[in-house]
């Protein structure tokens, strides 16, 4: 498990704020603010937040569907990031995206067998469409759907097995590492666990590397290897998945699992009700970017932005009650 | 896969409603969309007289009769040898106006094809890079918009020399305005969803993107806005045959019969009548057309 598959060095995308009759750039959403990582090939890492805290951008970044600003995205040492746009498109065998909406990643006039071709197409893979055909059918009954659906089309089906049609899409080009883009929130949570199941059985039997981004802190803690907490495009904390569950240190990561249902009823818990609303990514507080609703924060907070620190070992926090 | 029993398996299409017969169902559909029906009735007619025009007709277009005209020059009414009356040079008008539907027809719908292919085009290409390529061919559009299509085809037409094929082309390059605003709108609608997102990130290139994703999701509005387009563009037609700078006479256009017809409608007013109720027919019977095509590809009119 040693080898990186995928190094994110400060990774920044601002989207430009424009105005008036000269779309003057009168300031910048700062979605994803410099965020580095380390992914090792065959791990999962887990990335959590609230909504608007740039995990989406962040995925989309990685990928280039999104254009970074600036920072570096090592795949398997090379910077994709420099990569010419005929390389990249080469590249993108290699990497794939897995879709939060089941009803809108699939394209309604394509049958399945022409979503699932459309992959090998691109890249040019298996020489005809009776092979194109015959993968699309193992390709089906992998992801657990019947081999005969390849003729239907996509408003036949249920979320869960459109779901599990993406993920066959995903696959198709045989990737190393996908990208999952809160591939369960949109199902029921009967059928999550399914999903989540398959993630983790295609995951062992294919070596693949996941970067799964979700808001669910329960369902990331049970396929993810370590996770990162994001707040305002920044990163929080990063650790391993049963070691942040155990000894969360960051205070926003406190408030985070606090949040979490226990199915318990006699189970006693303090929750952390944070205050206050999420700041616009336009205008983010100085400092620390949380200090504006953090429970402990000092006035050094709103001052300096806090160094990203190991403060136990493999446990990394930015945060200034550790310093 | 035990996993699965949770998830409805789509119901088999046949199990739907029991099949009924094909003519029952087409009925139903002919009693929700009347309209839509009686419109394509009518192109159907028209495409027909055109087609047939050589053998239905009962006398030569071109062919000057002398007892088309009465001996003080007036042209003669209906009759049993000439149904509709004859016009001002004793030419039968009946076999005027099936021959003119050929014009009609050729202009409305090759001119249409031309606007298709320069809306779709200048549209997607606008829609889907967005930015400064958006802005220029959405303000080249905007000029093409401010004329009205009837005289900025006439200083075309009267730059290449009146033709049916110059007149067709005018009318082709001009027209293309309102297909390319309408398929801006839905190329910006469409390239959002995740499934365009999931084709990029496939890697697939611009091209196979707009072509083989986009255009066909929006292929509905493209196809009512056509069949409205061939109604308008033929009036266009008729329009500049009217002023002289259409289809040139002897050859008969609806345009240049009723221009004829107002030199006589005085004393003859079925010169007039004729070719001027024929394009009103067929300008309804595409507008209703592509009204109907309008509503029963809206979803929220349909069971499916």
């Amino acid at each position: 498990m040693a080898e990186a598959l995928l190094q994110v060095e400060d990774l920044k995308k601002y989207f430009p704020i424009r105005r008036g009759v000269f779309q003057r750039t009168v300031g910048h959403v700062r979605a994803v603010d410099g965020i580095s990582f380390t992914v090792q090939k065959g791990e999962t890492l887990g990335v959590v937040g609230e909504s608007g805290c740039g995990k989406s951008t962040m995925g989309r970044s990685i990928l280039r569907l999104i254009e970074p600003t600036s920072g570096v995205v090592n795949f398997e040492g090379r910077n994709i990031v420099r990569l010419r746009k005929g390389q990249m498109q080469a590249m993108r065998r290699q990497m794939q995206l897995v879709f939060q909406d089941p009803y809108a990643s699939l394209n309604p006039r394509f049958s399945i067998a022409q979503t699932l071709m459309e992959p090998m197409i691109i890249h040019n893979l298996y020489g005809s469409r009776e092979e194109r055909l015959d993968r699309v059918r193992r390709l089906l009954e992998r992801v657990g759907l019947d081999a005969d659906y390849a003729r239907r089309y996509p408003h036949e089906f249920s979320g869960g097995q459109r779901q599990r049609i993406g993920i066959a899409r995903a696959l198709a080009v045989d990737p190393k590492l996908i990208i999952l883009d809160e591939p369960v929130a949109a199902l029921d949570v009967s059928v999550q666990s399914q999903v989540l199941n398959l993630l983790e059985d295609l995951q062992e039997e294919l070596g693949l590397t996941y970067i799964f981004i979700a808001h669910d802190l329960s369902v990331v803690r049970h396929i993810s290897d370590r996770i990162l907490v994001l707040y305002l495009g920044r990163m929080m904390e990063l650790v391993e998945a049963e070691e942040l569950f155990a000894d969360p240190l960051h205070p926003y990561t406190q408030a985070l699992l606090s949040a979490v249902p226990v199915p318990d009823p006699d189970a006693k818990r303090e929750r952390i009700i944070l205050q206050g609303d999420l700041p616009s990514p336009a205008n983010p507080p100085s400092g620390c970017p949380f200090h504006t609703r953090c429970p402990v924060a000092k006035p050094v907070c709103r001052e300096r932005a806090p160094q990203w620190k190991e403060i136990k070992p493999k446990h990394y926090v930015a945060c200034h009650a550790y310093a | 896969m035990a996993a699965m029993q949770f998830e409805t398996p789509p119901a088999p299409a046949a199990a739907a409603p029991p099949a009924k017969p094909f003519t029952k169902k087409f009925w139903k559909s002919v009693r929700d969309f009347p309209m839509l029906y009686l419109g394509a009735l009518i192109i159907v007619l028209l495409i027909l007289a055109a087609v047939l025009a050589p053998v239905i007709s009962p006398h030569n277009p071109t062919t000057q009769f002398s007892d088309g005209l009465t001996e003080s020059g007036i042209p003669v009414g209906p009759s049993a040898k000439f149904p509709l009356g004859a016009d001002n040079l004793g030419r039968d008008i009946l076999s005027r106006v099936l021959y003119g539907a050929q014009v009609s027809l050729l202009v409305g719908v090759i001119s249409t094809v031309i606007n298709l292919v320069l809306g779709v085009l200048v549209g997607t290409v606008a829609g889907y890079f967005g930015g400064w390529v958006d802005n220029v061919l959405m303000r080249v559009t905007d000029i093409i918009l401010a004329f009205p299509l009837l005289l900025f085809a006439m200083a075309l037409v009267a730059v290449l020399g009146p033709s049916l094929w110059n007149v067709l082309f005018a009318i082709g390059v001009l027209g293309w305005g309102t297909m390319a605003r309408v398929v801006r709108g839905q190329v910006l609608a469409v390239k959002e969803f995740e499934y365009v997102q999931a084709e990029r990130a496939l890697g697939a290139s611009n091209t196979r993107i707009m072509f083989r994703v986009i255009l066909p999701n929006i292929i509905g509005p493209v196809i009512v806005l056509s069949t409205l387009n061939v109604g308008q563009n033929i009036l266009v037609e008729a329009g500049l045959s009217f002023l002289g700078i259409g289809i040139q006479p002897p050859t008969p256009s609806w345009g240049n019969m009723i221009e004829a017809g107002m030199q006589t409608y005085q004393v003859a007013p079925w010169t007039l009548w004729f070719p001027g109720l024929a394009l009103v027919i067929a300008v309804l019977g595409f507008n209703l057309l592509g009204d109907g095509l309008r509503d029963i590809l809206d979803p929220r009119n349909t069971q499916h």
